[in-house]
């Protein structure tokens, strides 16, 4: 919705004058929704990614129980908590940003901040996607455990 | 009301070994190049974010020349997708990581079943997840070396021709830039594809093992 409301301004600008302060304005407030929207989108990943590693965990543990071994689970790795680290500074630097986008339009010294606020803006979506990196490794790693694991239960039996 | 899931016996191509093969050679690359390309895709868009902090502050700065503003928001550009570059490699390979941990991970299971051991062979999508990410992060990084290039081809002082031309550039060179992350994100879609496909044959493959005769 976020994204749409960012092409929906992106339009409305398209069709005023080029180098007017409303057409600044609606461009900073496109910039932000997009940015934004972006944003909230990779959160959406990220989230999904940390329920399958949630249910990789439960879904094992009950697997080994129902088999009646000793139930072993991942501590959990230091992957996951900079995975959350990275989506939480990830997504509180794109807030910033698109906060940023809007309130500086009307401050009489844009430039300055129109700058770097788009490199602010990828910054953020960077920051998110790396976080994703890790989440991938996390069930990389637990996907890994969890093999081993049967592989113990069915040639030692515990 | 249950439902019976057919699988198509053609559906997958197969490769049977004695023991456990273990990872391929890309996957094998991939595990050691995940933390890598995390570490300095973190520090391109970190350096990308200074380089335009420095560009915003010196903005109003009358030491500071308009070639110098552009020139830095050229590099700031270059260094902040050269390090997008890396973390969408970063993630292609933690694809092909978990893509590893299922080939191994299943072999060393049927093995300790003592049963034959069927891995599949590369699948279409898996080819294709290659390429596409290959090509996606050559187009990015060239895009990336590009902004760097044009950043130090704006000489100091800058005539106003010169600052129009680096505009018209950076521009343009947006346009490779979404190209290149396109392809990226094509290519990990093929990567998500190939685990699915694994996935069920591995699923296929567990319900066939209770059945199957141990090997000697």
């Amino acid at each position: 919705m976020v994204v749409a409301a960012g092409l929906a301004l992106s339009i409305v600008q398209a069709n005023k004058t080029i180098g007017t302060s409303t057409f600044a304005h609606l461009g900073a407030a496109a910039a932000a929704a997009s940015f934004l929207g972006e944003a909230l989108m990779l959160s959406g990943i990220s989230f999904i990614l940390g329920t399958i590693l949630s249910s990789l965990r439960r879904g094992g543990g009950e697997v080994q129980e129902e088999t009646e071994v000793p139930v072993q689970t991942l501590k959990v790795p230091s992957t996951v908590w900079a995975f959350v680290g990275l989506m939480a500074v990830g997504l509180m630097s794109a807030m910033a940003t698109a906060a940023l986008f809007l309130v500086t339009t009307g401050s009489g010294d844009y430039s300055s901040w129109g700058a770097w606020l788009p490199q602010a803006g990828l910054f953020s979506l960077g920051v998110l996607l790396s976080g994703i990196v890790l989440a991938l490794y996390s069930i990389g790693d637990v996907l890994g455990f969890q093999f081993s694991r049967i592989r113990d239960i069915i040639t030692i039996g515990r | 009301m249950s439902t019976l899931a057919i699988t198509n016996p053609n559906e997958f191509e197969l490769e049977t070994y004695r023991r456990s093969p273990g990872y391929n050679k890309i996957q094998q690359v991939a595990r050691y190049m995940v933390l890598p390309s995390f570490a300095m895709g973190l520090m391109g868009v970190l350096a990308g974010l200074a380089l335009g902090i420095v560009g915003g502050v010196h903005i109003h700065d009358h030491t500071y020349t308009a070639a110098n503003i552009e020139r830095l928001r050229q590099l700031a550009q270059g260094f902040e997708i050269g390090g997008l570059a890396f973390v969408f490699a970063g993630i292609s390979f933690a694809i092909a990581r978990i893509l590893g941990v299922f080939r191994k991970g299943g072999a060393d299971v049927q093995e300790a079943a003592r049963r034959s051991i069927q891995v599949l062979k590369r699948p279409l999508t898996a080819w294709v997840f290659l390429g596409l990410m290959m090509m996606g992060m050559m187009v990015v990084l060239a895009a990336a070396a590009v902004h760097v290039i044009f950043g130090f081809d704006v000489h100091t002082p800058a005539t106003a021709a010169a600052l129009t031309l680096s505009a018209q550039r950076y521009t343009a060179l947006a346009g490779v830039e979404r190209l290149g992350i396109g392809m990226y994100l094509t290519a990990i879609a093929f990567g998500l594809a190939s685990i699915i496909h694994v996935l069920r044959f591995q699923a296929k493959r567990i319900r066939e093992l209770p059945g199957e005769p141990a090997s000697a």
